[in-house]
């Protein structure tokens, strides 16, 4: 009964219904029974243009171009070649298809806004040429003499061109349910990481064109014969919003939605005009109402109705059931792989920007089924040299070869499908799209059927049966349902996994899977990991050193773009490098170190004061209840490894992000609810992570845009930083690393501020750079409060009076950093190695 | 022949420095709140409408205020309608923008009626200039004078007050702006103010150009996206050279390919983006990419 009941419910069964009545309907309200012709058609001229908007994610404005370039080749053909209407038809559409495939080679290789532009600048040349080339096309009085020889009646053509449409629509279910309209929906949604599972994503882009293009070119053919003429209107940039408008009002994000758009434009388009000559003007308030309270069209609306929400309704919401027996990943069964054959070999890789040298001669070897870890500070470049591995970023320099095969000019999909997968250092997920879904995009790279138009892909066992297998190995089988977005930051880390997982991978990349996680998740995920490693081999960026350290068969250190040290854990953690890079202990010693007066000053008065605090992105908290205190004159470190919650604190102080618990104060005013622009002018003042500067101004208009009665004079800074007077006519973009870093100083000294939030100052300076930042932020205590966050310890220690020091989100020791500097255990316990 | 060809050179130029003028507030609104206005043309067009209404009882004034006034209504539309979908998906911003043009476009012809107004220059600019071979009439030559004038202005003022660099800054990295205590909503509103008010300028001046009909909003929108994406998003200079460049193909076509007269700067356009994917003068952005 309940198939039955579905059966009923299909959508192409709803519009062949609709679109049948239609006829008999119109007249009773005043319409015309053509108006149901012309409807019918439009519902697939929007549905042809949803493929690209809703489904793709492409917006283009060439929909226009394609229907009446289609519109004209069926009238020519007619009057021209065939005198048939069914080959005619058919030539429209393949002569869209054939102009889909020529721009779409053209134009698809832009991104952005730049392909938006693009596809409108074609469609205003196809208008003027339609306009302008009289002998062809009529120009102004368009193509006339069109006869319609068979089906002559409009209902005869009605019910023809309904026939059509259907198939049209039943093709297009048919599409953006096959394993091919998967993968473009999820390209829609995070384009790289469909790269990245190995899917050539330009292809799939240039068929979903094509594609679109021929549903398109087959409605535009279809009008001809209905009105039996042409004109170049319909080329116009105006009636390029025609589909656009359609789906809005219908919504974007539900299979049929333009249809209904299509059903409430025409009729209501036709009624208006009978009332009035001006009713576009009722249709611009419609359309600005919708964007504003139903930006889901009245798809949207329904949903609401139906307790829905705003759940989109692009395909079937069923997912397959779960096989009677999921087994989980068979960690033994994978193929035997000769142990110590080298699985990736990287010689001599070098990158640099600009003068920022981010990887300088790197070798490295991971052997077959190991746990490779690769460690470092942060700017060390171990995301950079993933992203050079899987041919996300070009090198200068060097070979990579992979499972004996030279892959260094390899294209990144094709690696994936040589063996190699990757997760990502920031969730990169679908947000739209089911768990479920999720895992099976990604199974589905390695099915033959991975590009096929026409198959179901929830009817490929094989690859449903992986991924039910997948999300079973990593504890997901119950969120299977979820929409991605809807994951709480672990298990969008566990599914993140998954995704690498389901390629098959030989080599398994995974980019800092522990960042942001609690103790618990931590556990489960490491230990997953390490299980991993037996079935593949595995190379591991992470900041959590304990669990590295426990979990790798080896590590490799980088620091600033080179390899320091690599070997056994137990060599790494005692290696003086290593200990250097981590924690600057034979660093730069300071000159200063003793004259500074590092005592805590519990006499004055608090500035700043935070009380449990809790703040996150999306789903998930970052920070759990953090206390924090800075006093007057005092200068406070946030310690911590990296990804434990520093810079969030920062940037909620900041007013960047919003607590979800707990009060801010400052000055005994709360800022918890201010906007940044409000917390500046309340006298706080960062010097953010990656310094910020703005790239097109000049140093000079850096500092002075920032500039507020009561800030440092421009000669004091330029005394604190003479190399900024020297610089102060070059571009932000041109400064080096530590000119960038005296400006972001310099600019946050500008206007006048009680407290500065200085965020990791030193990462990637020179050693010598290093002593003239720490000597300007020397002098700045005396004028104002510091809070610093910092990973060079002993640099820091030095000369802060208090430190505070976090671990996964929490605090986990706040005292004098005095007592800290002598507490090695301690320091060794939360930051070292 | 030669002197044809100056003619309708300078004739171009005058049209570029429009299109210049009409691109340069598209630009900087594009920058600050990552949308691209397709309303940008309509408030062209009000320009022209606000000055023939206003003359009649304000005379030259007209001229001040009517931009002016295109200002007001942007800066009312940004904070009705624009405002509550930033940090929402940017399609929706764009497609707003649509819909405004709609339905300005359709208040337009319910006001002042579908058919052109003629709106005739001061009696002072009337007339021909004949500079050797060269016959431009005094009208354009004004134009041309009064857009360098304006631009040089704007120019100045992106570049050597603090509001241009606010504004110049906030394209890059909006959040940092507001990190340095400036108030975010209030440049996003002047900046819309100030874009609306440029293209009121272009209107008024070009009413006695081409007559003022509703379809005037069209006829600047399009060549105002092309200068835009020829020159680079987000660059002054692009912007006029790309503007000079169109203006003076489109005169020209007009002169010797009267058909090909507008597809000349589309075709241009596909070109330009094909061999440099950001324009003659665009940089990385990618906020936009």
């Amino acid at each position: 009964m309940k198939s039955l009941g579905k059966w009923l419910l299909h959508p192409v069964l709803v519009a062949g219904v609709v679109l049948s009545v239609l006829p008999f309907v119109l007249p009773r309200i005043g319409s015309s029974a053509s108006l149901a012709t012309e409807i019918a058609i439009y519902a697939l001229y929007g549905l042809g243009f949803n493929l690209l908007l809703g489904y793709t994610g492409l917006v283009s404005f060439g929909a226009s171009a394609f229907f009446g370039a289609a519109s004209y080749a069926a009238g020519l053909a007619m009057l021209h070649f065939f005198n048939n209407i069914y080959l005619s038809i058919i030539f429209g559409t393949i002569a869209s298809a054939v102009l889909g495939l020529i721009i779409g080679l053209l134009i698809l290789r832009r991104r952005g806004i730049y392909f938006s532009l693009l596809t409108l600048a074609f469609t205003q040349l196809f208008y003027e040429i339609a306009f302008k080339w009289t002998d062809v096309t009529g120009g102004e009085n368009g193509l006339q003499g069109i006869v319609r020889n068979t089906l002559v009646s409009p209902l005869a053509y009605h019910y023809f061109v309904v026939a059509v449409v259907l198939c049209g629509i039943y093709a297009i279910w048919r599409i953006v349910h096959s394993p091919f309209g998967r993968v473009l929906q999820a390209i829609r949604d995070n384009q790289q990481r469909v790269l990245c599972l190995g899917f050539d994503t330009t292809r799939f882009k240039l068929v979903a064109f094509v594609l679109s293009s021929t549903f398109i070119g087959l409605a535009g053919s279809l009008l001809t014969f209905m009105i039996q003429s042409v004109y170049a209107d319909n080329l116009n940039w105006q009636h390029a919003g025609d589909p656009v408008m359609m789906t809005i009002l219908g919504g974007i994000h539900h299979f049929l939605g333009s249809t209904w758009g299509a059903l409430i434009f025409l009729t209501l388009g036709d009624k208006l005009s009978s009332i009035t000559e001006h009713w576009w003007l009722v249709f611009g308030l419609i359309l600005i109402a919708f964007i504003l309270l139903s930006p889901e069209g009245v798809s949207g609306i329904w949903m609401r109705l139906r307790g829905r929400g705003d759940r989109w309704s692009l395909t079937e919401q069923e997912i397959p059931p779960q096989s009677k027996s999921v087994s989980l990943l068979n960690m033994e069964s994978a193929a035997p792989v000769r142990a110590d054959t080298p699985v990736l070999e990287v010689r001599g890789l070098s990158k640099r920007f600009g003068s920022l040298v981010v990887a300088d001669k790197i070798d490295l070897t991971v052997k077959a089924r190991t746990l490779h870890s690769v460690i470092g500070p942060n700017g060390a470049g171990k995301t950079t040299f993933f992203n050079i591995l899987t041919g996300l970023m070009s090198h200068d320099a060097g070979t990579v070869s992979f499972l004996g095969r030279d892959i260094t000019k390899m294209a990144p999909h094709k690696r994936i499908d040589s063996g190699l997968a990757r997760s990502f250092q920031i969730v990169s997920v679908f947000s739209h799209l089911t768990v479920f879904e999720t895992v099976r995009v990604a199974a589905q790279a390695r099915s033959p059927y991975r590009a096929s138009l026409w198959r179901d892909a929830y009817r490929l066992p094989d690859v449903c049966e992986k991924a039910w297998t997948l999300l079973a190995t990593v504890g997901l089988v119950e969120r299977a349902y979820e929409l991605c977005s809807n994951l709480a930051h672990g298990e969008q880390r566990l599914l993140e996994i998954a995704v690498a997982l389901a390629t098959n991978p030989e080599l398994l990349l995974l980019d800092e899977p522990l960042a942001g996680l609690g103790d618990a998740d931590r556990e489960r995920i490491g230990t997953l990991i390490r299980e991993l490693s037996r079935r593949h081999t595995v190379l591991l960026i992470e900041h959590d050193i304990d669990r590295v350290l426990s979990l790798s068969d080896s590590i490799t250190v980088f620091h600033q773009g080179h390899v320091i040290a690599e070997g056994e854990p137990s060599r790494i953690a005692n290696d003086p490098a290593v200990l250097e890079a981590y924690l600057g202990r034979h660093g730069t010693r300071r000159t200063l170190s003793t004259s500074s007066e590092s005592v805590a000053r519990p006499d004055r008065a608090p500035l700043l004061t935070l009380k449990g605090v809790g703040a996150g992105y999306n789903t998930s908290d970052v920070l759990q209840n953090i206390d924090l205190e800075v006093r007057e004159g005092e200068v406070v470190a946030l310690l911590g490894r990296n990804g434990v919650g520093k810079t969030t604190t920062l940037m909620t102080i900041m007013g960047m992000l919003a607590p979800s618990r707990g009060s801010i104060d400052f000055g005994g005013k709360s800022i918890a609810s201010l906007p940044p622009d409000q917390v500046n002018r309340c006298g706080i003042a960062i010097v953010p992570e990656g310094r910020r500067i703005f790239p097109n101004l000049t140093v000079l208009e850096n500092l002075t845009l920032a500039q507020r009665e009561g800030g440092w004079p421009l000669e004091e800074i330029y005394r604190l930083f003479p190399k900024l007077k020297m610089r102060q006519d070059a571009r932000g973009e041109n400064l080096s690393g530590g000119e960038r870093q005296m400006l972001a100083i310099g600019r946050a000294l500008c206007a006048p501020q009680r407290l500065i939030l200085l965020d990791e100052p030193f990462e990637g300076l020179a050693p010598s750079v290093v002593a003239e930042v720490l000597a300007a932020i020397e002098q700045l205590r005396h004028k104002t409060s510091i809070l610093l966050v910092e990973h060079k310890v002993d640099l820091v220690l030095d000369f802060a009076d208090r430190a505070y020091i976090m671990v996964n989100g929490q605090m986990a020791y706040s005292g004098e950093s005095r007592a800290l500097r002598d507490d090695v255990e301690t320091q060794t316990k939360f930051l070292g190695v | 022949m030669t002197e044809l060809i100056i003619s309708q050179v300078v004739n171009g130029l005058v049209l570029g420095f429009l299109y210049v003028l009409i691109a340069i507030g598209l630009s900087i609104i594009f920058g600050m709140l990552g949308i691209v206005n397709f309303a940008h043309g309509v408030y062209f067009a009000l320009g022209a409408y606000f000055a023939l209404t206003l003359r009649d009882s304000l005379g030259p004034w007209a001229i001040v205020l009517a931009p002016l006034g295109v200002g007001i209504v942007g800066i009312v539309i940004e904070m009705t309608l624009m405002r509550p979908l930033y940090g929402k998906e940017p399609l929706l911003g764009l497609f707003m923008t649509f819909g405004i043009a709609l339905f300005i476009e359709e208040l337009i012809r319910t006001i002042w009626g579908a058919a052109g107004h003629p709106f005739n220059p001061p009696a002072w600019l009337s007339g021909f200039i004949v500079w050797g071979p060269v016959l431009v009439t005094k009208y354009r030559l004004f134009v041309l004078i009064v857009t360098v004038l304006i631009l040089i202005a704007l120019w100045l003022f992106l570049q050597g007050t603090r509001y241009g660099r606010i504004i110049r800054a906030g394209s890059r990295d909006p959040e940092m702006v507001s990190m340095l205590g400036i108030n975010l909503k209030r440049v996003f509103t002047a900046v819309f103010g100030l874009g609306t008010a440029v293209a009121g300028i272009a209107g008024v001046l070009a009413a006695p150009l081409w007559s003022v009909v509703p379809s005037m909003s069209e006829a600047a929108i399009m060549p105002a996206f092309v200068v835009v994406t020829i020159g680079g998003l987000g660059s002054f200079g692009g912007a006029v050279i790309s503007g000079l460049l169109v203006g003076v193909s489109v005169a020209l076509s007009i002169q010797f390919w009267p058909a090909a007269s507008t597809a000349v700067m589309y075709a241009l356009m596909i070109l330009i983006l094909l061999v440099r994917p950001r324009g003659l003068l665009g940089e990385s952005w990618e906020r936009f990419e």
